[in-house]
C-alpha cells in the first residue's frame, strides 16, 4: 500500500476506525442533492460496539451504507486501522472491503434460495479468490459453529429449510468467513420474533467477546441497542446529535431528542410510568431544513437561539457529547430503574464549549 | 339484537372474559378452528379458539409470527381467503349476530360500519390514485348515505379528531403526499367513520417510528374512550400491549393458550411460554450485553390433525410425560385467569 498510514493507534491505542466528517448526498433528479449524512464523525475502537439510532430518515442507514462502500460518500474520510479509504485506489479498496462485512434486516432475502449453505458460505471466499476446497471446509464448519449452528446438519440444506432466526445466523457466519475486523448490522433483529431475537442477540454477543469483533450496529429498537452497545451514537436529520458511553446516554440522555425517543420506547411493563416527552410536529424535510438547530421546530425546549446557531457537539461531561444549546444537565435527570421514561426535568445549564 | 350470555358454552372450553359482570359481551368466538388446504395437507391455523369480549374493553392478542393472530382477526371480518376451511361447529356472534352464518352482503353492512380494522401497513390500505378526500367519505356515502356535502364536512371533522392538521388541505392530496405516521391517521379516520363498535388494530404501529408509534397509541386510546369503542389489538410488542391493553390474550402454534387481565399475565404468567417470552425481551435497564434468555427450537407447524399433547411441549422447561400424552385444556386456575397447561407455574 502505498498511502503512508496515520498511526492512529499512537494517538488513540485500539483505534479501530475513525469516521471523519463524512457526507453522504443523493442526487433527486436536475439539480436538486439530497444531504442524507451531514458531516457526521466517529471512531469505534477494537471489540467496541457502537449503535446508532435514530428513526427513518436520520440517516443511520447511509452511513453504514457509504462505510460499507456501497453508498458514494461525497466528502469526509474512513480511516480503518490508521489508512485512509478515500485515497485508496480500487484495488486496494477491494482488499480492504473484505475487511467491513455487512448483515441484513432481512434474513431470508439476503441468502441465496437457490445455493446450499455450504456454497452461500464459500461465497465470499471464492469472491476474493481466497477459496481452496480442502481448507476452506474446516473454515466454514468453523463459522457456522461459531454462530450456533450444528456444521455437519446445516451445510448441505438450503435456506428455504430455516427459520428466520437461523437464517440470520447464517448470514452472520458468512460475514464472519473473511475475518472481518468490522460487522456492520443494518437492523438485524427487526425482522424476527421475540424469542428467536434473542438468539441472535447473544450470538452477536458471544462473538463480540469471543473474536472481540468491533461492530456499527444499526437499530431503531433502543432495547436491543441497551443490550449490545457499548457506545451510542444518536442521529436526527442527518447528524449526529448526541454520542457517549451506552450507559450515560440511555440513562441520563442530554439531547431532548434522545430523552423523547427513550420516552417513547414501550416497556413491556404494565405499572411502568409513562411519561411521554412529546414532540411538536413531524420531522422536517432534508430538502427544506429549518435554520440553526435542525431538532428546533420539534423540541419542547427550544429557544430563539435555536433558531439562529447551529449547535455542534460540546462535552457534555460523563464522556458524552451533545449538540445542543440548552442539553438536560446530567445531574438532574435521575432516572430510577422503575422509571425508564420519566421525563427529564429541564434544567438548561452552561454548556461548555469546546472545539468540534 | 343484544344477548346477555352465549347459551351453549362450556366453561371448560370457553375463556370467559376475566372481569366477567362488567359489561355485556360484544364478541364471543367459540370453538373456531381454521385450517388452509396445501400439497402438504391442511394447514391448521387455527385450532379451538374461544374467546369472549366484553363492550367497552381493549384486548391484545399477542403471539409470535404464524401464531395465528392475524388469521382470528380477519376470521371475525370474515376476510379470509375462499379456500380457508372452517370449523363446522365455529361460531362467531357479534353482539346477537353470528358472523360465520352471514352472506358476504349482510357482512357488507357489518365491516366498516360496526366492525371496522385498521391494518399495519397505511401505504398498502390507502389507494394511491385517489385523494385522501375521496376514499374518506367513501364509507359515509355507502353506509350511511350521506350526501356528498354532509359527508365532506364530516372527513374534516374526522381529520381533524384523529390529530391532523389543516384538513381541508390533506382532503386534496394524495396518500404519498403524508408521512407514515399522517397516513395511519387517514386510516384510523376512515375506520371510525361510522362509529363502530368494534375495532380491530391489527399490528397499526409496527410499520411506524417510535415517537410516532407513541403518538398513534395514544390517538387509539384517546378514540377508544371518546367513542366508546370495544377494541382489539392484534401486536407481537408485548410492551406495545402491556400500555395499551385491559386484557391479554396470549397465543401460540393456533391455540390461545393463556388469557387473562393485563396486570395478572405480565406479573404472574402461567403457562411457560408466555413466561418465557417475557423474559426473553431485552429491557432497557438490563445490564449491557446482558445473556438474554432463549426458548430453543421453534413452534410446530401442524397439517391435518395435529397429534395429542401440548404443542409447547417440545420445547417446554416444564414439561413432564402427559404433556406429551394428552393436550391440555383451556381452563381458569384463579378466577379470571385461564391457561392451557398440564403444569402451570405456581405464584402465591
Amino acid at each position: 500500500m502505498k498511502t503512508a498510514p496515520v498511526a492512529l493507534d499512537a494517538v488513540a491505542p485500539g483505534l479501530l476506525i475513525r469516521v471523519e466528517n463524512l457526507q453522504v448526498t443523493y442526487a433527486l433528479g436536475g439539480t436538486q442533492r439530497m444531504r442524507a449524512v451531514d458531516g457526521v464523525s466517529f471512531d469505534i475502537a477494537r471489540g467496541e460496539t457502537l449503535a446508532l439510532v435514530g428513526e427513518s430518515g436520520c440517516g443511520k442507514s447511509s452511513v453504514a451504507r457509504a462505510l460499507m462502500q456501497l453508498a458514494p460518500a461525497s466528502g469526509g474520510d474512513i480511516h480503518l486501522e490508521g489508512q485512509s479509504l478515500a485515497r485508496l485506489k480500487r484495488s486496494q479498496l477491494k482488499q480492504m472491503r473484505r475487511r467491513f462485512q455487512m448483515i441484513f434486516q432481512d434474513p431470508i432475502s439476503s441468502l441465496n434460495p437457490k445455493r446450499r449453505v455450504r456454497d452461500i458460505l464459500a461465497a465470499p471466499l471464492k469472491v476474493n479468490g481466497l477459496y481452496d476446497k480442502q481448507k476452506s471446509e474446516p473454515r466454514i464448519r468453523e463459522a457456522l459453529e461459531l454462530v450456533g449452528l450444528d456444521a455437519a446438519s446445516v451445510m448441505d440444506r438450503y435456506p428455504h429449510e430455516f427459520s428466520g432466526g437461523q437464517c440470520q445466523r447464517i448470514s452472520i457466519a458468512r460475514a464472519l468467513i473473511l475475518d472481518p475486523a468490522l460487522l456492520v448490522c443494518d437492523e438485524p433483529v427487526s425482522a424476527l420474533d421475540v424469542s428467536v431475537r434473542a438468539q441472535v442477540l447473544n450470538v452477536l454477543n458471544d462473538l463480540r467477546r469471543r473474536l472481540g469483533l468491533a461492530m456499527l450496529f444499526i437499530s431503531h429498537d433502543l432495547a436491543v441497542v441497551r443490550n449490545v452497545a457499548d457506545r451510542v451514537a444518536v442521529m436526527y436529520l442527518g447528524r449526529i446529535v448526541e454520542i457517549g458511553e451506552a450507559d450515560a446516554v440511555l440513562r441520563t440522555p442530554a439531547h431532548p431528542y434522545t430523552a423523547a425517543l427513550l420516552s417513547a420506547v414501550p416497556v413491556a411493563d404494565p405499572d411502568a410510568a409513562r411519561e411521554r416527552i412529546r414532540l411538536k410536529g413531524e420531522m422536517p424535510s432534508p430538502m427544506s431544513l429549518p435554520s440553526g438547530c435542525r431538532f428546533r421546530t420539534r423540541c419542547p425546549a427550544a429557544q430563539p437561539r435555536c433558531a439562529s446557531d447551529d449547535p455542534v457537539l460540546i462535552d457534555a461531561g460523563d464522556d458524552c457529547r451533545v449538540a445542543c444549546h440548552f442539553p438536560f444537565s446530567v445531574t438532574s435527570t435521575v432516572a430510577a430503574p422503575r422509571t425508564p421514561t420519566a421525563a427529564p426535568a429541564f434544567v438548561p445549564h452552561t454548556p461548555q464549549e469546546t472545539a468540534p | 339484537m343484544t344477548r346477555e350470555s352465549q347459551p351453549g358454552l362450556r366453561s371448560d372450553r370457553s375463556m370467559a372474559a376475566p372481569d366477567a359482570g362488567h359489561g355485556e359481551v360484544l364478541l364471543s368466538v367459540q370453538n373456531l378452528g381454521v385450517r388452509f388446504p396445501t400439497p402438504r395437507g391442511d394447514l391448521q391455523a387455527l385450532d379451538d379458539v374461544s374467546i369472549d369480549l366484553r363492550r367497552s374493553r381493549t384486548l391484545a392478542i399477542v403471539g409470535e409470527s404464524g401464531s395465528g393472530k392475524s388469521v382470528l382477526s380477519r376470521s371475525i371480518l370474515r376476510l379470509l381467503p375462499s379456500k380457508a376451511l372452517v370449523s363446522p361447529t365455529a361460531r362467531i356472534v357479534f353482539d346477537g349476530i353470528d358472523l360465520l352464518a352471514q352472506s358476504q352482503a349482510q357482512m357488507q353492512k357489518v365491516r366498516g360500519r360496526r366492525i371496522a380494522m385498521v391494518f399495519q401497513d397505511p401505504m398498502t390500505a390507502l389507494n394511491p390514485v385517489r385523494t385522501i378526500g375521496s376514499q374518506l367519505v367513501e364509507g359515509l356515502r355507502l353506509h350511511l348515505n350521506m350526501p356528498s356535502a354532509a359527508a365532506y364536512q364530516r372527513g374534516l371533522e374526522l381529520l381533524q379528531q384523529v390529530g391532523i392538521n389543516s384538513p381541508e388541505r390533506r382532503l386534496s392530496q394524495y396518500p404519498h403526499e403524508l408521512s407514515g405516521g399522517m397516513r395511519q391517521r387517514v386510516v384510523i379516520a376512515m375506520a371510525i367513520a361510522c362509529q363502530p363498535e368494534l375495532l380491530i388494530a391489527d399490528e397499526p404501529t409496527t410499520a411506524l417510528d417510535v415517537t410516532v408509534q407513541a403518538e398513534i397509541l395514544e390517538l387509539l386510546q384517546r378514540l377508544q374512550r371518546e367513542h366508546d369503542m370495544t377494541m382489539i389489538l392484534i401486536t407481537h410488542d408485548l410492551g406495545v400491549a402491556a400500555g395499551f391493553a385491559d386484557e391479554i390474550a396470549v397465543m401460540y402454534a393456533g391455540q390461545l393458550v393463556e388469557r387473562a387481565v393485563t396486570q395478572d399475565v405480565f406479573k404472574t404468567p402461567r403457562m411457560p411460554y408466555a413466561a418465557a417470552l417475557l423474559r426473553s425481551i431485552p429491557r432497557l435497564h438490563d445490564a449491557p450485553h446482558a445473556e438474554l434468555f432463549t426458548i430453543g427450537g421453534r413452534p410446530p407447524t401442524t397439517y391435518g390433525d395435529a397429534p395429542a399433547g401440548c404443542r409447547y411441549a417440545a420445547r417446554c422447561e416444564r414439561r413432564v410425560a402427559r404433556c406429551d400424552a394428552e393436550t391440555p385444556p383451556i381452563a381458569e386456575g384463579p378466577p379470571g385467569h385461564a391457561f392451557r397447561c398440564w403444569r402451570p407455574l405456581e405464584w402465591q
